[in-house]
């Protein structure tokens, strides 16, 4: 097929008796990329790693690594290696021994074996620890010697389930940090195996979505997280708000679609190639910082932007400008702005922000996350009271199901 | 309703009980009889199993000629099964039993540890348990069966047919040590051997066999053990001049028992204990 890629899944299944782990996936993972599988428990992302490593043959379907098909490769002779989730070390060997394992099977010179040991071991920052047995070693530790012992047989695919998994949180941070240097360093293809959408986040440059098998959506952080394509993505990385909508209108001048929300409250907002039909039920995404919230009522509109009273502006610019101003009538200046009545229901402080619920003219509930500044920027709002609820009709997106 | 009227109610007689607070001192008190009658009760215990074996060594050093007389220390009991040559001939067979035994026991019962813990195959189950057999019957049947075995398609009784009755049950024993370290060791080892480029044999070599040597060592020694000790089983499978140690401290006891016989099972008791001591510290490792 193509070998534009480093690893190639066409339409791959696996059964265990009747239960489908891998539903028809197909994946496409490119020469030095840092690709991650992220999904809930159970949806099937160890055992695609396995069927890549060579432990479980698909079902169904086809696996190409580096361009070449591998069905009826054994695992030991497969150019992937594999970081297990609970290490593997082998528990009678040093880590030295167990580093130089994959080295002795390819059949390195033993000076070779010796410094390339050596380079691997310094560059997981564990060089005084090569004599040591696993058991002597902490989890972050064992961990590393796991990655250097894959690592220094420099294979094409470097296969990592969870390996993070049991590290606690600071440590995790900053190996995350120490994995992403190595891959790009190393320039080796990662697919990497997580159930935190976090980590997979910050590391990846592409992620796939699993669920129950079937992968729902490939692309960017940046992607998944902007344009989710279903519920699912949406609600699995980050937080998120769904309103129920249905299609009231196909085309408007500001080139987005119009959907009426509970109450018949009619707002913009962004499709990303659904197929839509008038009165079709759809479900709006609206990601909790995205929304503003603006009290009612006039305003000194400039002092809130500038932090300057309007007199003291007019004087620098030279110009006579408006005072206090009506905020919807400001909000709605931007056409593509979405601005509704809204009820404060409750407030969380959390320190880098404050949560809002809030209730939309119409009868939907919405959270809200607004950023604290602890400057006087910082509008406080009291529960109970009317605001005006504003969001971009881009980041407002219709999902389908 | 309080506590105290609670518990009273719960009596059966209906009498009213004064309900008395649980003290420390009291429960410390209780504690520490316990702890005493346990402690007593350990070494009844002990003493119950070991004192006729500790009075059969005392007396294995005693110069008397007549068993449970004391006459000095002496080893010369010792000395005289040097010389008994009938013994020796007896022992010579018990160690090549037993070794032999061991050897071929071990090989086959770790390869049926790996079949029964590693693979799923038809029959398994009933392997399982057929394996575990000799280790539940008692001996005397196994002894039996054997026996009629051998004399139903007329094999002759000789050291041979004792060596085949031995790894029979050694099997089971070995099986049984190398399974219980097997089922401890982390199947992913070996697919970390393969994910490293280790064909199912290095990956064996290197991995699997090294980690089972603890528990395959230490089945070899009770193996060892075994057939050193046994007497019911080969009492009935030992051919004519085929007679094992045990097989003739008993044709010796019947003759009346005689110090010498106390020096033998000293020393034989010293071996297994030795060889147990090893094969369960090897087991802890
Ligand atoms: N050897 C097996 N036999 C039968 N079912 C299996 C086997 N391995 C996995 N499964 C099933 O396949 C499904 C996917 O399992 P898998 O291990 O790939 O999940 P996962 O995404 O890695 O989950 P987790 O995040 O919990 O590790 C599960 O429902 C699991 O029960
Ligand atoms: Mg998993």
């Amino acid at each position: 097929m193509t070998d534009s890629f480093r690893v190639e899944l066409l339409d791959v299944t696996k059964r265990f008796g009747d239960a489908v782990a891998v539903d028809a996936l197909t994946l496409q993972v490119r020469d030095g990329e840092f690709f991650s599988l992220i999904g809930p428990s159970g949806c099937g992302k160890t055992t695609t790693l396995r069927m890549i490593a060579g432990f479980e043959q698909p079902t169904d379907g086809r696996i190409f690594i580096g361009g070449q098909p591998v069905e009826g490769i054994p695992a030991h002779q497969r150019p992937v290696n594999t970081v297990f989730q609970n290490y593997a070390l082998f528990p009678h060997m040093t880590v030295a021994q167990n580093v130089a394992f994959g080295l002795e099977m390819q059949k390195v010179a033993a000076p070779d074996i010796k410094q390339r040991v050596a380079e691997a071991l310094e560059l997981v920052r564990l060089p005084q620890m090569a004599e040591r047995k696993p058991r002597q070693l902490s989890g972050g530790q064992q961990q590393r010697v796991a990655l250097a012992r894959a690592l220094v047989n420099r294979p094409q695919v470097l296969l990592l389930d969870e390996p993070l998994g049991a590290l606690d949180l600071k440590l995790r941070r900053a190996m995350q940090i120490e994995l992403k240097h190595i891959q790009s360093d190393v320039g080796i293809t990662f697919i990497y195996v997580t159930h935190d959408q976090e980590e997979a986040m910050t590391m990846s440059d592409r992620i796939g979505i699993m669920n129950e098998g079937i992968l729902q959506q490939v692309g960017s952080p940046h992607e998944v997280y902007e344009k989710p394509v279903n519920r699912f993505v949406a609600d699995f990385i980050g937080e998120t708000n769904f309103l129920p909508a249905t299609v009231a209108r196909l085309e408007t001048e500001e080139d987005y679609p119009m959907v009426a929300l509970q109450g018949g409250v009619k707002v913009l907002a962004a499709n990303e190639g659904h197929d839509l039909q008038l009165g079709r039920p759809v479900t709006l995404t609206i990601r909790p910082e995205r929304i503003n919230l603006y009290p009612q009522g006039e305003v000194d509109v400039l002092k809130a932007e500038s932090g300057l009273e309007a007199e003291e502006l007019a004087r620098i610019l030279g110009a006579k400008l408006p005072g206090a101003v009506d905020m919807k009538e400001f909000l709605l200046a931007e056409p593509e702005n979405v601005v509704l009545d809204g009820v404060l229901e409750e407030a969380f402080y959390i320190g880098t922000d404050t949560r809002f619920r809030v209730m939309l003219e119409g009868g939907a509930s919405l959270v809200v996350r607004q950023q604290n500044y602890g400057s006087r920027y910082d509008m406080p709002f009291d529960v109970g009271s009317h605001v005006y609820v504003q969001w971009a009709a881009e980041n407002a997106q219709i999902l389908i199901e | 309703m309080t506590t105290t009227s609670a518990s009273s109610s719960l009596k059966p007689s209906g009498q009213r009980v004064p309900y008395r607070p649980p003290t420390r001192s009291r429960d410390r008190a209780r504690a520490a009889f316990n702890s005493r009658i346990l402690t007593w009760l350990a070494i009844g215990i002990f003493l119950f199993l070991y004192l006729p074996i500790i009075v059969l060594v005392i007396y294995s050093f005693s110069g008397a000629r007549n068993v449970g007389v004391w006459a000095g220390f002496s080893t010369r009991w010792y000395a005289e099964l040097l010389g008994d040559r009938a013994l020796i001939a007896a022992f010579r067979v018990s160690l090549w039993v037993a070794v032999w035994s061991t050897l071929i026991a071990t090989v086959l019962g770790t390869l049926a540890a790996l079949a029964l813990e590693r693979y799923r195959f038809f029959g398994r189950l009933t392997f399982d348990t057929a394996l575990y057999l000799p280790i539940i019957i008692p001996d005397i049947v196994m002894a039996l069966s054997t026996l009629l075995f051998f004399v139903t398609f007329a094999v002759p009784l000789s050291r041979y047919t004792i060596l085949v009755t031995h790894v029979a049950f050694n099997i089971a024993f070995v099986a049984v040590v190398v399974r219980a370290r097997l089922a401890e060791m982390d199947s992913s080892l070996e697919e970390a051997a393969a994910d490293l480029g280790a064909n199912a044999w290095t990956a064996f070599r290197r991995v699997t066999l090294p980690i089972l040597m603890p528990g395959i060592v230490s089945g070899a020694l009770l193996a060892f053990t075994l057939s050193l000790d046994d007497f019911v089983i080969t009492f009935f499978v030992a051919g004519p001049g085929s007679t094992t140690l045990p097989v003739r401290v008993y044709s010796m006891i019947k003759f009346g028992v005689t110090p010498e016989v106390n020096a033998i099972s000293t020393l034989m008791l010293a071996g297994s204990t030795v060889l147990v001591v090893i094969s369960l510290l090897l087991q802890r490792r």
